[in-house]
């Protein structure tokens, strides 16, 4: 034990620092500038688009090095890479198609229906196996193991249990996305403050109270994480269930695009599926900026 | 090691200085690496009705453990822990709880942080709005209600946990190291609040601390504990005239009693 403090009584703890103490017990709050936050914003937008421009610069100048010197570049594939001016049209004109975004629409409700399907599943069964702890004891293994197996694996099986349509990509879809989401809502709602359980012990809370203020709110940012991660998820199920077998969506698109050499219609497609998985991710951001405002960590992240 | 003075005769005590809780015998032993481990040995004492009691002592000495077994968090391996004559089992209505983390609910705003033990007794009907609007008063939080945790500094934040403590009104408050992790600004101004606010109330507080100046200022009687096992070396009274006020470590006798409890630790 520490016994010489130079006259503080303290046990064990120096707790006579005297630096950055400037009120009692009364802090000022912490402010939210809106003028920073703009100027936040609109540094962002300059770097993220100096950095995209001077990608897509460096690709059509490589692209087009025969037109500017007269001979080809050894290592550029020029085939199966198109160029910026005319991946740029190609998108403008597929985004104007009907026929495309048919494909696209069905892209979409795969994505979201396996989305809610296979989310809603996990977050369910998610809260039963972490409630019951015979059942989590009993599960959590087979749940790790199935996390760990490459489910898109699981494809072809699901083209042969429910056939070329939408239902087997949609199965898809939810068995990628269901996983995260479990295991998210099992470890939020599993690992709580210790004292704020003890809190809850010393006031009598029933299961069902504790599980209501205090372990279902306090799961909801590891839940959301899940969740940010399996609208991403969801969209690959999609594809990949269509580039298995289809004929319809953009999987199906892509494919038939790239066999017949039309590589600025793939990169124009593959540049709507980012658009599509971005406005997914966005939305899914908004929703947790207004439901978790009171959490700490929000300010920063995103 | 002193035997604690007051045990035996007290329960012959007039009303009001009648030991609202008794601690008879108490030992927790742990199991450590297949070790037993004895937190606490044989520890006794009583506290008065409205007495503020507070556990001293170095880290290791069981005062955490023996608030938890008073609270009924954790049934000791020995011994009973007697409240208003019954033996304490499990956690009660009337004794509240509040920890060196706040452990606000960070989802809810102020208000219905404090509400939260009236919503879990399901006694918010028919005077919980009044009782916190009390609390929110004699804690002097006026303005903040709307206020969510992150927004408030530590200081403010166990201005709240002493609210939700409050509003239930139990008969007797543990307070375990509840200012430990404040700057000592904070701590000596928040240890004047909870010396008025004991003294408005009239609780009997089980307070726990490793700071000594603190464990004087607040307390009628401060338990000095000891380690290895965890044990009560000595029960010492605080002569200090109330109420307490800053000025108060000013005295004398403030000093006189530091020195006391620093000799019965080994301090000096």
């Amino acid at each position: 034990m520490d016994t010489d403090m130079s006259g503080a009584d303290t046990l064990g703890m120096d707790s006579t620092d005297m630096s950055g103490t400037e009120t009692l017990g009364m802090d000022p709050l912490p402010g939210s500038g809106a003028d920073s936050r703009l100027s936040r914003i609109g540094s962002q937008i300059l770097l993220t688009g100096s950095v995209v421009v001077a990608f897509s610069l460096i690709w059509e100048v490589f692209s087009s090095w025969e037109a500017l010197s007269g001979s080809r570049l050894p290592f550029w594939p020029y085939i199966v890479l198109s160029k910026p001016s005319e991946i740029i049209p190609a998108f403008f004109r597929a985004m104007t198609t009907p026929f495309v975004l048919r494909h696209f629409w069905v892209t979409f409700q795969e994505t979201a229906i396996g989305f809610v399907v296979g989310a809603g599943g996990g977050f369910l069964l998610g809260i039963y196996v972490a409630l019951v702890p015979t059942f989590r004891k009993a599960f959590y293994p087979v749940i790790i193991l199935f996390q760990c197996t490459p489910r898109v694996a699981l494809g072809p099986v699901f083209i042969a249990w429910f056939a070329f349509g939408m239902t087997s990509k949609i199965a898809l879809a939810a068995t990628i996305c269901f996983f995260p989401v479990m295991i998210n809502t099992i470890v939020g709602l599993t690992v709580i403050e210790e004292n704020a359980g003890l809190l809850m012990k010393s006031l009598r809370a029933t299961r069902w109270q504790t599980f209501r203020h205090l372990r279902l709110p306090s799961s909801a940012p590891t839940v959301f994480a899940g969740l940010k991660a399996a609208v991403t998820f969801a969209l690959i199920g999609a594809i990949v269930g269509e580039f298995i077998q289809a004929n319809e969506g953009v999987g199906h698109l892509i494919e038939t695009a790239a066999f017949q050499f039309r590589s600025d219609d793939v990169f124009a497609y593959l540049l709507m599926l980012s658009l599509i998985g971005l406005a997914l991710f966005l939305l899914a951001n908004v929703l947790e900026r207004r439901l978790l405002f009171w959490h700490a960590d929000i300010e920063e992240a995103a | 090691m002193v035997s604690e003075p007051t045990t035996g005769s007290s329960r012959s005590y007039i009303r009001g200085r009648s030991p609202a809780l008794a601690v008879d015998g108490v030992t927790q032993v742990f199991e450590k690496d297949g070790e037993p481990l004895v937190a606490l040995k044989d520890v006794s004492m009583d506290v008065r009705q409205g007495e503020f009691l507070t556990l001293v002592g170095p880290s290791g000495c069981g005062k955490s453990t023996l608030l938890k077994i008073i609270a009924g968090l954790l049934n000791p391996t020995g011994g009973s822990v007697y409240l208003g004559g019954s033996a304490v089992t499990e956690p009660r209505e009337e004794i509240g709880l509040m920890f060196q983390t706040s452990t606000l609910f960070a989802w809810r705003n102020v208000i219905r942080n404090i509400s939260l033990p009236l919503e879990i007794m399901g006694t918010m009907e028919p005077d919980g709005e009044r009782r916190i609007a009390d609390v929110v008063e004699l804690v002097r939080l006026q303005g903040f209600e709307q206020h969510y945790p992150r927004e408030l500094s530590g200081g403010m934040q166990q201005r709240v946990a002493l609210c939700r403590l409050l509003v239930s009104d139990p008969d007797l408050m543990l307070l375990d190291e509840p200012f430990g992790s404040l700057d000592e600004f904070t701590r000596e101004h928040l240890n004047s609040e909870l010396a008025r606010i004991a003294e408005h109330e009239h609780k009997t507080m089980v307070f726990v601390t490793h700071n000594i100046r603190e464990a004087v200022f607040l307390s009628d009687r401060v338990a000095v504990m000891g380690t290895k096992p965890g044990r009560i070396l000595d029960v010492v009274g605080v002569d200090l005239p109330r109420p307490r006020v800053p000025g108060s470590r000013r005295l004398a006798e403030f000093t006189e009693t530091v020195n006391h409890i620093r000799e019965v630790l080994g301090l000096f």
